[in-house]
């Protein structure tokens, strides 16, 4: 699986792919074999995992892992022909509910649930991580002085990218000097800068 | 010691006794136990990070060697990053960027922890624990702790530690609602000599150190020019440091009440400066100027916390000057 599906997987997911786009994109991964349903239902079951739901939705994704299995033109495809899209229709429709109701339910995120979570170990994919190679490092030592020349005005719930550049760096360099010299308890998770890693433009 | 002071320790004995689980284990021992475990041991796994309406899956492996921790973390979703972080350095790779994202060299002795002679007598004044009891993430063991705060200046937590490395599988930070401000949790998880090497394919670490053009933060010891006359409940000052920058001397300090921590940042103000509240996932910062200086604080705490710090600092000499 290249990094392309990898990235058609995530977009499925965060709902960032066009409705009308789905089934094509489905049929896509699905044709490019095992791996990228394996990445798949991986993905998913994050979700499915932080949302508490897996009690819930384990059935279903068993299903859409026994319907694609009984589906032999998903794992072995056949030449391409002008009917290709209806030959795994069903296991598209249930494949791309399963993605609708992750996206239905995102908002669920936040909510506390009940203490008693259920968890489940999903298996390691080593090529996702050694897939990723480092192109450019940036590693600067100081911390600059105040360049602001005019007042910034950072509102409430802002993300830093909200902010100017140099507001951005500023602050970046600021929350990484904080963890750095605050030290690390694992409270909010194993290691620190993780916000930092995770922080995405968007 | 006054009444009130011994009425209020016995309370704390009777809180954490209540809270003792079968096995003698307290949850100030569970957190001691996750403590060293995420410093000293060597792992490696993926887990989820989820801030805010966010969710990020990443990519860790940690090491110790000979006694120095050595880290790399990446993003397996979204905008490709990672941070690297040894004990020369710390590196940001951000591929596609091409303005850089600052980050600061990492002091060589760092490998410390706000837990650190943090008594769970002190703990429990600020936050009521209990063991909830077993559960399990990434296929393993695991015991559920409750942290609740006693009050809104800080943040509560909800742990699963690994029975057997104790290193935390899933955290949560919960807001005073209880609902997550962010949270962590491995999916899969290997411990041992086993792991992958840090240097594996780290082209990036060896950039950075070949990079002599980076100096330290040139530090030195002094008194600070700025203080508080109050902290809130159960804070204390970890650290304080001065040291030059091109803006001006830098003045830092580090509050913690043995689990929240916070960053006060002063600096002489270039304009107007920041004012406001800005937000970074789970870290937040307020910023005011205060007699020509910048002001801003940093930490993953409530906001009105962040503010306290923000509207209550002085400088020294001018509280000086009036006594």
């Amino acid at each position: 699986m290249n990094n392309i599906e990898d990235e058609l997987i995530s977009a499925l997911l965060d709902g960032e792919i066009d409705p009308e786009k789905h089934q094509n994109t489905v049929s896509r991964l699905l044709d490019a074999g095992p791996d990228s349903l394996d990445t798949f239902g991986r993905y998913r079951l994050i979700g499915d995992l932080m949302r508490d739901e897996t009690a819930l939705v384990t059935h279903v994704a068993d299903e859409v892992h026994a319907r694609l299995r009984d589906e032999p033109t998903v794992l072995v495809p056949p030449p391409p022909s002008p009917w290709r899209w209806l030959r795994p229709a069903a296991g598209l429709a249930v494949a791309a509910s399963v993605a609708a109701a992750a996206i239905v339910v995102a908002p669920q995120l936040l909510s506390y649930t009940d203490p008693t979570t259920r968890a489940v170990a999903v298996p390691p994919s080593d090529a996702v991580a050694n897939a990723f190679q480092p192109r450019m490092i940036t590693a600067l030592p100081s911390f600059p002085g105040v360049t602001a020349a005019s007042s910034r005005k950072a509102e409430r719930g802002d993300r830093w990218q909200a902010l100017d550049a140099d507001l951005e760096d500023r602050l970046n360099r600021l929350v990484i000097e904080h963890h750095e010299f605050a030290g690390r308890s694992g409270l909010n998770g194993p290691v620190p800068h993780i916000g930092f890693v995770s922080y995405d433009e968007r | 010691m006054t009444s009130a002071d011994r009425l209020l320790a016995l309370a704390c004995g009777m809180l954490l006794a209540a809270v003792t689980r079968a096995d003698g284990m307290m949850p100030h021992e569970w957190l001691d136990r996750m403590n060293n475990a995420v410093r000293q041991l060597d792992y490696e796994g993926r887990f989820v990070v989820q801030s805010g309406d966010r969710l990020d899956a990443m990519y860790l492996v940690h090491r110790v060697d000979n006694g120095v921790e050595k880290e790399r973390m990446v993003s397996l979703t979204g905008t490709p990053r990672e941070i690297i972080r040894s004990d020369e350095a710390v590196a940001c790779v951000i591929p596609g960027r091409k303005r850089h994202i600052n980050v600061g060299r990492r002091p060589v002795d760092r490998s410390f922890s706000p837990l650190n002679g943090v008594s769970g007598e002190q703990l429990a004044r600020s936050y009521r624990m209990s063991v909830v009891g077993p559960g399990r993430v990434a296929g393993r063991d695991a015991q559920e702790i409750l942290i609740e705060p006693r009050d809104g200046m800080r943040y509560g937590y909800r742990l699963f530690i690994d029975t057997e490395s104790y290193l935390p599988l899933r955290s949560m930070m919960l807001d005073e609602e209880k609902r997550p401000v962010s949270q962590t949790m491995f999916t899969d998880l290997k411990i041992g000599h086993s792991i992958t090497p840090i240097e594996h394919d780290l082209s990036a670490m060896q950039l950075a150190r070949a990079d002599d053009s980076m100096q330290a933060p040139r530090e030195r010891l002094a008194e600070p020019a700025w203080r508080f006359e109050t902290l809130p409940p159960g804070f204390q000052m970890n650290a304080h440091r001065r040291r030059g920058a091109s803006g001006g001397e830098l003045e830092h300090f580090i509050f913690s009440d043995g689990l929240a921590t916070l960053s006060v940042y002063v600096q002489p103000a270039a304009g107007e400066g920041l004012s406001g509240v800005s937000r970074f996932g789970a870290a937040k910062a307020v910023g005011r100027v205060l007699d020509g200086h910048e002001v801003i604080v940093v930490g993953e705490v409530p906001v009105d916390t962040l503010r306290w710090f923000s509207e209550r600092i002085e400088p020294v000499a001018s509280r000086s000057g009036n006594d």
